[in-house]
């Protein structure tokens, strides 16, 4: 049977004896003046909608590239337009009278 | 499962503000954020600098605990999602090749190849690091299923939890990641020079 080197190598790092974990110093001083920092900052009612308007916009854009996309196309297509042939046929038959 | 030095009222104080109470959640729960943090770690972030942008979340939303689960439990949820953010905004994972690997690294590997025993704290780190290389290849999602299953022996269903999703989606994302990492190992061993 294959070995599953994955699952030895995974079992031996599990085993192995992790890093010794030591606060840095004035770690906690550090966190605390983040947070008052970070409460001190006027709130933006925008940084609630960004993530909704960034994707938002790119859709828009999308949107708007393929809708000139579409209309270029059909531009340059003859017209087909059934009431404006019978409109031609129409008048043509009337110039014929 | 109840707090342990840090109790409830400890809690209320740190929630009122009071700084003491706030230094002593930090000081209970460092361990705990640092473990997940080198777990986790995404290349090029300094484990310090996630630890405290995990406790500055920690400390925004703790008016939004409300006891249902431990405090650690919250912190870990907290601390797993800072750090899978951290990996979604790394857009480029690596590919490993023999070559890459530092020379302890492939000692390692060779010693996993040839079922040898790792014989000192030196070799075992080299092998703990070769995992995290590996796992680096891995999307963000799976890595983070992946360390938390494989290297800290977490269950399915705690998981699950930490990373807000179902205990199927963890366990088809697990056995897919197991299966490519297994993969890369052997492209490894074919790339030995």
């Amino acid at each position: 049977m294959k070995r599953n080197l994955w699952n030895e190598l995974a079992k031996r790092a599990r085993l192995a004896s992790p890093a010794p974990v030591e606060m840095p110093f004035r770690f906690e001083e550090d966190v605390l003046g983040a947070v008052r920092q970070s409460a001190r900052q006027p709130w933006n009612p925008l940084s609630v909608w960004l993530p909704v308007l960034r994707p938002a916009l790119g859709v828009a854009f999308a949107i708007s590239i393929a809708c000139l996309f579409l209309n270029n196309k059909s531009a340059a297509k003859p017209t087909t337009d059934f009431v404006s042939e019978t409109e031609s046929l129409i008048q043509m038959a009337v110039l014929n009278e | 499962m109840p707090e342990t030095s840090f109790d409830r009222t400890w809690l209320e104080r740190a929630k009122s503000g009071d700084d003491e109470a706030c230094r002593e959640l930090i000081r209970e729960h460092y361990a705990l954020v640092i473990k997940i943090v080198r777990g986790h770690l995404p290349r090029r972030t300094d484990e310090e600098d996630l630890a405290q942008i995990i406790f500055v979340k920690v400390f925004q939303k703790l008016d939004q605990y409300n006891g249902s689960a431990p405090l650690s439990h919250w912190i870990s949820r907290i601390a797993v999602n800072s750090c899978l953010n951290e990996l979604r905004s790394e857009k480029v994972r690596p590919e490993l090749r023999w070559a890459d690997l530092r020379e302890e690294e492939a000692s390692a590997l060779d010693r996993v190849l040839e079922q040898k025993e790792e014989s000192s704290a030196d070799e075992q780190s080299a092998t703990r690091e070769l995992a995290g290389k590996l796992l680096e290849t891995l999307s963000p999602l799976d890595k983070t299923i992946l360390t938390l299953l494989d290297m800290e022996g977490r269950s399915v269903a705690e998981i699950a939890e930490l990373v807000g999703s179902n205990v199927g989606v963890v366990k088809i994302r697990a056995f897919r990641a197991r299966r490519k990492l297994r993969k890369e190992l052997e492209k490894l061993e074919r790339t030995k020079i």
